[in-house]
């Protein structure tokens, strides 16, 4: 009989997925479960010491960085529809500084954190009146109520009281 | 489709460059919320695994996992610092997946804005099965001759217990489709197919990228090639439904 050769093995990084899958999945059958050359996450030495490293600042960040920072993602997945120099107006900040604040690289300063908190609560406002999907047209509808303006127009003008107050009416029994 | 689907696991995960802020639940925040009402359940994986070698034990932490699943347990979100998996055992159409996929991608994108992407796979993964088929040998006539090779030899799938083949195929976009298949030995009468098409070309992360086209893609060539191995009676056997070509894994 004429020796088989296999092929060369390919390595997999879906069999990160794989390995982290409860056991309910497919990966009971362990013949399947890519050999140990394939898998990739555990990560080398270099990796795992950065890891490590970035644990320790997160874990160092206070509770109130950490606040602003969920009050941030928590808005954005509100946004849906909106780009992002649309999101950067409405927290007035440059595109470029909501990018590193949504990623984590840079802190949110405690400056902002107001203008923050209104931005949020009028996501949370918008709920009672405004279709998931509907967001960014919502922002861009001309409203009598704003002098036929559209909120965001209100917004990126500075005046978010008037748009807070505007929604809060959304929530009013009365508001049909 | 097929009325005898031999679907086990649709994955598809895309990886980025470390987003540190996921190490923590505050940075999972906005994706979880973005995501909650379709995938309410969530969970949390390990972080730190013990290693074991002659003469050492090793405690190594590892970055957290977090898993979002539909109420019926069937869909499942995975994020991590550096990639997001969606994945299902089943499905009615790719459709459903990729329309999933791409609102995982938008919700992605705007609370966590990843680079472009550093990796892209979709890996698909059968186990047929046949009323006639006991053993290896079995699958000769019901499966691309091509696919089977040694099997086809008379004496060699007489005495074949198992097996287990990887295929490795480099198309000219800078994707690579990596074909696992054959029989285990502790479920003889059952042949595996795994498909992983993957690419590590960089793609923009968000809705409606070209990313959401590559994947699609890959689908559609999953299924040519899981087509491709079965033969005519194998087909009829799975009973294709609703298209009047041959139809998806």
């Amino acid at each position: 009989m004429s020796p088989v050769i296999a092929p060369p093995p390919v390595r997999s990084d879906l069999d990160d997925v794989e390995r982290s899958r409860p056991a309910t999945s497919v990966d009971g059958e362990t013949p399947f479960v890519a050999p140990p050359s394939f898998t990739t996450i555990n990560p080398n030495r270099a990796i795992s010491d950065e890891y490590r490293r970035e644990f320790v600042k997160v874990s160092r960040l206070s509770e109130e960085t950490l606040m602003r920072q969920v009050t941030l993602r928590t808005a954005m997945a509100s946004l849906e529809g909106l780009s992002i120099e649309e999101d950067a107006t409405l927290f007035a900040v440059r595109p470029e500084r909501l990018v590193r604040w949504i990623r984590g690289e840079d802190s949110i300063p405690r400056s902002s954190e107001r203008r923050l908190n209104q931005i949020a609560e009028l996501l949370r406002l918008m709920r009672h009146a405004v279709p998931e999907g509907h967001t960014r047209e919502w922002f861009f509808l001309s409203i009598p109520a704003l002098d036929d303006r559209t909120p965001f127009d209100v917004l990126a003008a500075g005046d978010v009281d008037r748009v807070v107050t505007l929604a809060r009416g959304y929530g009013d029994p009365s508001f049909a | 489709m097929f009325e005898r689907a031999p679907l086990e696991l649709v994955l598809c995960q895309v990886k980025f460059d470390p987003v540190f802020a996921l190490l923590s639940p505050a940075g999972v925040a906005g994706f979880q919320e973005g995501l909650r009402s379709t995938y309410p359940r969530a969970g949390r994986g390990d972080q730190a695994s013990v290693s074991m070698r002659p003469g050492a034990i090793e405690a190594t932490q590892q970055a957290p996992i977090f898993r979002f699943s539909d109420e019926g347990g069937d869909w499942t979100v995975t994020i991590a610092v550096d990639f997001v998996a969606l994945e299902t055992p089943h499905y009615t159409h790719f459709d459903d997946f990729a329309v999933r996929l791409d609102r995982i991608l938008d919700v992605l994108h705007r609370t966590v804005h990843p680079t472009d992407s550093v990796r892209v796979g979709l890996r698909k993964v059968n186990a047929l099965e046949h009323p006639s088929v006991s053993g290896p040998g079995d699958w000769v006539g019901l499966l691309n001759p091509s696919l089977l090779g040694s099997l086809n030899e008379r004496t060699l799938s007489n005495v074949t217990q198992s097996m287990l083949v990887e295929l490795a195929m480099r198309d000219d976009q800078e994707g690579t489709m990596v074909v696992r298949h054959g029989v285990l030995p502790d479920r003889a009468n059952a042949y595996r197919i795994d498909i992983d098409y993957f690419t590590e070309r960089p793609a923009r992360i968000e809705r409606g990228s070209e990313l959401s086209t590559v994947v699609q893609e890959y689908s559609t060539s999953i299924t040519e090639f899981f087509q491709w191995c079965l033969q005519p009676s194998l087909y009829d056997f799975l009973g294709p439904t609703d298209r009047p070509e041959r139809s998806s894994s």
